[in-house]
């Protein structure tokens, strides 16, 4: 390795020093980069988490260690994007979000399309229900009311002389 | 009037539509003369061999039959068809007809079972006391 660092530093020699970045660059990492570490249990292990995932100190809160080994993954609040500013130059518009900015464990879930825990609805969740409940409660006490009076064609049922018919003893006659 | 109105203002004064049976025996007022009955003018197993649908197995099965075999036969001239497609609506109309005839029928009946009292109305028999 270190041969190759001389190799390429040197100006003149055959070996471009771009053509190997450019293959590190474009190298595709395996998932295990992006595992997190375990749950840190000392104080250096958790401003190293926190320096890792790019927060303060006091901003980093590691996931509580339940089993589902989200190790010294940080917890975030939960915003979805919809609830961020749309005027902001995000580096990624799509998401709201900007480069290195860590994730949200739930980053799947709180996309521009999916849920938005910070919601403003303008609603409140009873008069919601509410509205479901009265506008299919009308309805519903509107079809049971004029139940019995119903709007049909003056003819009467469809005359199908099949097995069902013959078995019933059924016969059509005409006029 | 509108048949819901009708339902609501007179109630029992017309028959319940399409889906309901009727309460009249078929052949009240036809004892002197007789009814003459409807006749299929196509076999179970030929339907079954058109594969025709149970909804369309109507009294219109034949002209039916005969209008999707011209149908496929010309495909894609569906103009030499113009015959049996006027041939297959006609014969739904009269069916449609009958049975606004049978609806006129039982609405009639009824007026005169309200009229003479339910013992002289014609009601159909029931096959368990027959």
């Amino acid at each position: 390795m270190a041969l190759l660092r001389q190799l390429v530093s040197r100006k003149g020699l055959p070996i471009k020093p771009a053509l190997l970045y450019n293959s590190s660059r474009s190298a595709a990492r395996v998932l295990t980069d992006y595992m997190p570490a375990p749950y840190p249990k000392t104080e250096k292990e958790r401003l190293e988490a926190a320096k890792k995932y790019g927060l303060l100190p006091e901003e980093y809160e590691p996931i509580p260690d339940d089993g589902f080994g989200r190790g010294d993954y940080p917890r975030l609040p939960d915003i979805g994007a919809d609830s961020k500013d749309p005027w902001y130059p995000w580096d990624l518009p799509e998401y709201r979000k900007n480069y290195g900015e860590v994730w949200h464990i739930d980053s799947d879930m709180l996309g521009e399309d999916r849920c938005d825990p910070q919601k403003d609805w303008w609603v409140d969740k009873r008069v919601m229900v509410g509205m479901l409940v009265g506008v299919l409660g009308t309805f519903w006490t509107i079809a049971m009311l004029t139940d019995p009076y119903p709007v049909h064609r003056p003819v009467s049922a469809k005359q199908i002389p099949g097995k069902a018919a013959k078995e019933s003893g059924k016969i059509y006659y005409t006029f | 009037m509108g048949t819901a109105y009708t339902h609501f203002m007179h109630p029992g004064t017309i028959p319940m539509g399409d889906f309901q049976e009727s309460k009249f025996d078929p052949l009240f007022g036809f004892e002197a003369t007789g009814r003459k009955t409807r006749e299929m003018e196509v076999t179970e197993l030929q339907m079954d061999n058109h594969n025709l649908p149970g909804d369309r197995r109507d009294f219109c099965a034949k002209p039916l039959m005969e209008w999707q075999k011209c149908m496929y036969e010309n495909y894609p001239f569906f103009t030499k068809c113009a015959h049996y497609t006027h041939a297959y609506g006609w014969c739904e109309y009269e069916d449609y007809v009958v049975r606004m005839k049978e609806y006129e029928r039982e609405r009639r009946l009824m007026a005169r079972a309200a009229r003479v009292g339910p013992e002289r109305a014609g009601y159909k028999v029931s096959a368990v006391e027959s």
